[in-house]
Formats: structure tokens, C-alpha cells, sequence
């Protein structure tokens, strides 16, 4: 047993609005510089919708993360040959017209402009080359559903539906959406880190943040194809890549990363992972169906004493351990196994977990009356708007019968809590029984679900910064001299 | 040249050596004209004054349309003399060694290129392309000259067309030059590395053979023009073929067509 710690986050899609709030903080703090600004590390896609890139899901065309080799893997787009082959011309990355033209608006014209007939209009101008340009795509272009036949329609996940399953998500009465926000995974199995041929992209040994040596990056840019989530971004500008650091000087301190603390539904949770880095090399060559089980399995119980003893062994602070105890995450996806990984099947071991929407049932017109009532409520999943078979493609690789696990679990709880507060349903009971729930694992789910305070939200394990920078010899440093960016600027600048 | 700036620096300004190295090779003192006229009796030919001038820049004096220099490139048949990096004072002194008779001029002990055989000639044209290597090291002629109809592409153009050399310096001046290279640009790399009386002697046989078969148009240049417009569109076309499955175009979905 390899014991590690890894920050894992969870978002509960039940409850996002979809308001965006998350990618402004995260823009805001960390990508309004020059030749980022068109970076979204943290994004919210409305599904079915193609998302940011556009149609980033279809590996075929970007070519990142894994394929199964026998009882191995290998990077789709990269790798050792495939890289060298093609390092001064990788055929796979993303233009900038698959994410957008970044602009901004001349706001001075609305103040210099000459008296006329006409109100004066600020003109959009690119960021990238100053001149007024006509505004073709953006981060969100099809939020809550808007082009919906032009954009929703192509998303890839769209494929494992069928004819009439297809077009039956975009009749009128039966038209649905949710939202998807996306951040880096931090993955366990990182294929970005992969395919760096400059060794610049590493995960971090205390917490499993992956991040990229800004000093030892040469702009290859295999790690843009290599992240089947296209997570990385290039920086035109510095001509080195980034990406989404869960905001590490925030955890360092004990502070919540921006896109988490500013989350309008509080959907977002935050904690410490342990997990057995010895089982990585069985489970990423497992068949796609059996992934998400296998990476369950991967995630130790931080209160079993033989655990806690391996971690210890490995160097874990007692206080991270104290912390991997009390984490949300761990509750979510280990004990109560609602949270999902987002597309198991590229085997990077996403450490983002989701627990999936549980999106209004279908309604039939009843003497004039749009019904959506029903005799047996756990058979209305089966009657979702968005089919299980659509989210088991995002969440589970296709395995149908898991994210009807997951669903069950949030139906009984709201049939539980119905029944408690109001009263007027019967077969709580039932329905708890079925999804294999206690009253007090249920009490439990709606409580972390519903109630939960900002420290029950977000447990941060302590960094021991004292102790890393002491390592370094750089207890010297002051507030300010750390930071993003170049302490020596890079010579192309 | 650093041999020339040299020697124009040093103190000890040596007539004799300086002829022998910058103008023996096309002069002679007393032996009849050369590839450039004999020198004996010059100095009471000409002023001084133009003297002077035209070893120290000889093309300036023609260009500016002096009648007698420019009769006198005509008769040697327009061969340029190369521009001379020697003070007036030095070009004084080489005029008093001139007067006084110079020394005994030596006589070329090369065969005349008329007595080579075909075999001779076979070497010589091996040895100007380089296919046999100068004994002493020299670089192959085919470096920077070209001559006659020679291989696909021709020689170097960095050096004039050598096809005419041989009618140009007649025999005995082609052997000199040959043995005693000045030209400015080819002094200093065959100063270590001269050639043997062999090759100067096979050399002149297959330019004299060269010569004989007169002038060809072989349009070195288009062809090398066109050859490399071809290979830019080969090589772009590989590079294509190489990368035939890249992304072409944007995922983003359009209006228009299908993505």
C-alpha cells in the first residue's frame, strides 16, 4: 500500500445555476492578463451543448488523454514517438477559433463620439490584435441552450442516443439543460503531464495539485493535446502554457480557491483524498464500464488504523490526515459513492467528482393539463428529460446502471425530507430501502446537501508552508515576492 | 589580404619578394608580354605618377576612360589586374626594381597543354570537379568555378566561368597562374596548399579541351531556379502527405456546413 494525499473537489450539479459567478473569480484573479485572455481555467457549459473548446469531448478530433493497449496504456496524441514525430508541428492542437476570439469593447467611442442622429455604440475590438472585429463565437456561445440546433445538437454525447432519443430532446415540451462547470481534474493519472517533453508539468507530492513550471516550459504545447479536457491553455503572449492551479497560494494559506468561496449555489466542495497509488497501475487498463468502481476502490478509508499507519510511513501529516477524515469529498464519493468522475473513459483518473442533476421528469399533455405526476416516483428516472443513458456518456462511460445508483439515492432523500417536512407522501420508508439508504445516511446526504456551513464545505488540509519553505531556504521570503508570473522574465518577452 | 595588409605594414619592404609574389604570375621584366605586357622599360613609358595609380587601382583608371589604359586592356584582352594594397612609397620601390631589371625571369618548365592526351584530360576534368582531390590539399577548383558543360548543375558561381581561361591567358600564363596563384580571393587559401606541376599541367588540359569545344549555354542558373521551385513544392508536398490527418479546421459548428 502507497498512501497519498490528494485534494480532491466535488460539484454537486443538482444545485448549480449556472450563473457563472465561478469563471468571473477565476478570471478575475487569475487570467486577465496578456495573451490569457482567452482562458477560461474554470468554465460552465449548458449540456447538451458542444462546451469550451467547442466539442472538446470528441477525442477523435483533439486526440487527448489515454487509449487502452492491451494491459497498458498510451497517450492518444502524444507520447514518446508520436511527440518527437511531430514537436515542431503537433497537428492536433485547438486554434483559437475552437475556443473564441477574445475581445473587449471601445468604450471610449461612447464618450469621444461626435454629436449625431444615432446613439454612438462602443465598437468590440479583438484582444488579441487591437482591431475591431465582428464577434463570431464565446466561452459560453450556447448558454442555457441558445442556438440550441446549431450547438447542442453536435455535442458528442449526443452519438450513444439514438435517432428518436436524439430528437426527442429537442421537442419543445420536452426541452432540457444543465449545467457542467469545469475545472482542471488534477488527475491521478495525468496525461498531460505525460506528454511534456520538457518534464515542465508535474503533480505535486503533498497534494496532488497538478501545475506547470512556468521557468521550465518550452511552449511544445503537447500537453494542450495531451488533456482530454483541454484544461491547458497556451499563453500567446509568454508563449508557455497554464492552466487552472486550485488557486495553491489560497489553499497554502488556508483560504478557499476563488471559483469555490464564490459559488452562488454552493455546490462546490473541497477536501483531502487518501488513496493507494499501488492499485493506479491495475485500474487505468481496466474496461471502460468497470473504471469508475476501480477508482472508488483506489480511495482509502482515512479512519482505518492500517491507513492511517501506511500514511504515516509515507511522510502524511498527522493534521492531513485529521483533515482526509472530515472531508466532504470522501463522504460524497467513497461512503455514500454519489459522486462520478466526468468521462471515466479517457483513464486520466479525474480526482473532480460530480454527483449528476436530477432533472425534472417528463410531462404529457392530460385534458389540456401539462402532467407531470406519477404512481412510482423512482420510475420517473427512467422518464428524466435527459436520458440516463446521456449522462451515464459524461459520468460513468456508459455505465447506465451507476448513475441510476446515484439518482435513486437523491430521489429517496427528497421523498425522505418530503415526507418529514410536509408529510403528504408515503413510502419513505420504501424508497430509502430500495436505494439502500438508513435514515440517517439519508439525514446525512440532505444535510451536507442543503445545509452545510462553509467549513463543512471546504476542509483544507494545513500546507505546512513553514516547513516547505524552511526546506527551500526561503523563510526570508515577504509577502508580495511570490505570485504568478516570471520572477526573471523570460527572455522572448 | 591579411598577408597584403601585412606586408604593406612591415618596415622591411622587400622589391624583389613583392613582385615575385603579386606580379610575376601575369609580368614579366625583359621576357616578352604575358598574360599582362612586359614590364622592361616601363618606367620611362609611362609618368610615374599614373604608374602608381594604376598598380594601386588599375579598374578605377579604365573606368574613368584614360585612353591609354584602356588601350591597353583591350590589347591584353580586358583581363582585370587585381587592385594592389601597397603605400606609394612601396610602389615607388617595386618601380626602381623594375628599372633596375628585376631578376632573371624564370622560364615556365610546364608542358604546353597541346602535348596532353585524352588521358590527361580525363584527370584534368577530375581534378577541376573535384572527383580526385589536389594532392597538397587544395580546394577543388569546381568550389567556386565552373567550366564547359560539367556535371547536371555546373560549378560554383562564386568565381568567373573558366570555359574561355585557356584562349583568355594563353598557355603559359594559365601554367604560371596556376603555379603561383594571386588573385586576391584564391591567394590566401592556396598559399599553403599550391598545386603540383602535374596538376597545373592536367588542369590546363581539360581547360584547354573545355576551350576548344567552345562556349556552351548550359543555363545553370534557371536550371537551378527551377530545380529549386521544384523541390520547395516536393517538399511542402511531403511535409503535407506526412501531416495528411491533422486538424484542418475549427470544431466550432457553423451555420453553414457540417462539423
Amino acid at each position: 500500500m502507497d498512501v497519498r494525499s490528494q485534494i480532491s473537489i466535488l460539484f454537486h450539479l443538482d444545485k448549480c445555476i449556472g450563473c457563472h459567478t465561478c469563471s468571473i473569480a477565476c478570471k478575475n484573479l487569475w487570467t486577465d492578463r496578456k495573451g490569457a485572455e482567452y482562458m477560461w481555467w474554470n468554465n460552465v457549459e449548458t449540456k447538451p451543448g458542444t462546451g469550451f473548446p467547442h466539442r472538446w469531448e470528441n477525442q477523435e478530433d483533439y486526440k487527448g488523454g489515454w487509449v487502452k493497449e492491451g494491459n497498458s496504456i498510451d497517450l492518444k496524441g502524444a507520447g514518446k514517438f508520436r511527440g518527437l514525430k511531430n514537436i515542431f508541428h503537433n497537428p492536433n492542437l485547438p486554434i483559437i477559433d475552437d475556443y473564441y476570439e477574445p475581445w473587449t469593447y471601445k468604450y471610449e467611442d461612447l464618450f469621444n463620439a461626435p454629436e449625431g442622429n444615432d446613439q454612438p455604440v462602443a465598437q468590440p475590438i479583438s484582444q488579441i490584435t487591437g482591431k475591431a472585429i465582428e464577434i463570431k463565437s464565446g466561452p459560453n456561445w450556447d448558454d442555457d441552450l441558445g442556438g440550441s440546433p446549431l450547438y447542442a445538437r453536435k455535442d458528442p454525447n449526443l452519438e450513444k442516443l439514438n435517432a428518436q432519443e436524439q430528437e426527442d430532446l429537442f421537442k419543445v415540451e420536452k426541452l432540457v439543460m444543465m449545467y457542467l462547470p469545469r475545472i482542471c481534474n488534477h488527475c491521478l493519472n495525468p496525461s498531460c503531464v505525460a506528454s511534456c517533453p520538457s518534464g515542465a508539468i508535474y503533480k505535486r507530492g503533498e497534494d496532488g495539485i497538478v501545475l506547470i513550471n512556468q521557468e521550465k516550459c518550452r511552449g511544445w504545447r503537447m500537453c494542450v493535446t495531451g488533456c482530454p479536457y483541454k484544461k491547458v491553455f497556451y499563453n500567446w503572449s509568454t508563449g508557455k502554457s497554464e492552466k487552472c492551479l486550485l488557486c495553491y497560494p489560497r489553499i497554502e494559506a488556508g483560504e478557499i480557491p476563488a471559483c469555490m468561496h464564490s459559488c452562488v449555489g454552493r455546490i462546490r466542495y473541497l477536501g483531502v483524498l487518501l488513496y493507494d497509488a499501488d492499485k493506479m497501475k491495475d485500474v487505468v487498463h481496466l474496461d471502460e464500464d468497470q473504471l469508475v468502481e476501480a477508482q472508488r476502490d483506489m480511495i482509502l478509508d482515512p479512519r482505518d488504523p492500517k491507513v492511517i499507519y501506511e500514511a504515516r510511513k509515507n511522510g502524511i501529516h498527522d493534521s492531513v490526515i485529521e483533515s482526509a477524515q472530515k472531508s466532504p469529498v470522501f463522504r460524497f464519493v467513497k461512503e455514500w459513492k454519489m459522486g462520478l468522475p466526468l468521462h471515466p473513459e479517457y483513464r486520466t483518473l479525474p480526482m473532480l467528482f460530480y454527483v449528476p442533476p436530477l432533472l425534472p421528469i417528463l410531462g404529457k399533455m392530460n385534458l389540456d393539463v401539462y402532467d407531470t405526476s406519477c404512481a412510482d416516483y423512482f420510475s420517473t428516472i427512467d422518464k428524466a428529460r435527459l436520458p440516463v443513458k446521456y449522462l451515464a456518456s459524461l459520468f460513468t462511460a456508459g455505465n447506465e446502471g451507476m448513475v441510476r445508483e446515484v439518482l435513486k439515492k437523491m430521489m429517496a432523500v427528497r421523498i425522505y425530507r418530503r415526507s418529514e417536512t410536509v408529510g403528504d407522501i408515503q413510502g419513505a420508508e420504501m424508497a430509502l430501502k430500495e436505494a439502500g439508504l438508513t435514515r440517517a445516511v439519508a439525514e446525512d446526504i440532505y444535510t451536507l446537501t442543503a445545509l452545510a456551513t462553509l467549513e463543512d464545505r471546504f476542509v483544507i488540509p494545513p500546507s505546512h508552508r513553514e516547513e516547505a519553505l524552511a526546506m527551500e531556504g526561503m523563510e526570508l521570503v515577504k509577502p508580495g515576492d511570490l505570485g504568478f508570473g516570471f520572477r526573471d522574465r523570460p527572455e522572448r518577452m | 589580404m591579411a598577408s597584403t595588409v601585412a606586408s604593406s605594414w612591415s618596415f622591411a619592404f622587400d622589391a624583389a619578394e613583392t613582385f615575385e609574389k603579386k606580379c610575376s604570375s601575369c609580368h614579366s621584366i625583359g621576357g616578352g608580354d604575358d598574360v599582362g605586357p612586359d614590364l622592361k622599360g616601363v618606367t620611362e613609358r609611362r609618368d610615374s605618377k599614373w604608374l602608381i595609380r594604376f598598380i594601386q587601382e588599375s579598374q578605377t583608371i579604365i573606368q574613368s576612360g584614360d585612353p591609354v589604359a584602356v588601350e591597353l586592356f583591350n590589347k591584353f584582352r580586358q583581363k582585370k589586374m587585381p587592385d594592389n594594397d601597397l603605400a606609394e612609397a612601396e610602389v615607388l620601390q617595386l618601380l626602381e626594381f623594375i628599372k633596375a631589371g628585376g631578376a632573371p625571369t624564370k622560364t615556365s618548365e610546364n608542358k604546353s597543354a597541346l602535348k596532353a592526351t585524352p588521358n590527361d584530360v580525363e584527370l584534368g576534368k577530375n581534378l577541376f570537379s573535384g572527383s580526385m582531390r589536389l594532392s597538397k590539399g587544395g580546394p577543388s577548383c569546381v568550389s567556386c568555378h565552373t567550366a564547359g558543360q560539367l556535371q547536371y548543375l555546373g560549378g560554383g558561381s562564386l568565381g568567373p566561368d573558366l570555359t574561355q581561361a585557356y584562349s583568355n591567358y594563353n598557355d603559359t600564363g594559365l601554367s604560371k597562374v596556376l603555379t603561383k596563384i594571386t588573385f586576391p580571393t584564391m591567394a590566401e587559401i592556396y598559399a599553403a596548399k599550391p598545386l603540383t606541376n602535374d596538376e597545373v599541367f592536367q588542369i590546363k588540359a581539360f581547360l584547354y579541351s573545355v576551350d576548344k569545344t567552345g562556349p556552351v549555354t548550359a543555363g545553370y542558373q534557371k536550371k537551378f531556379l527551377f530545380l529549386g521551385i521544384l523541390g520547395l513544392f516536393v517538399g511542402l508536398g511531403v511535409i503535407d502527405f506526412s501531416w495528411r490527418s491533422r486538424r484542418r479546421k475549427s470544431s466550432r459548428p457553423t451555420a453553414g456546413g457540417k462539423s
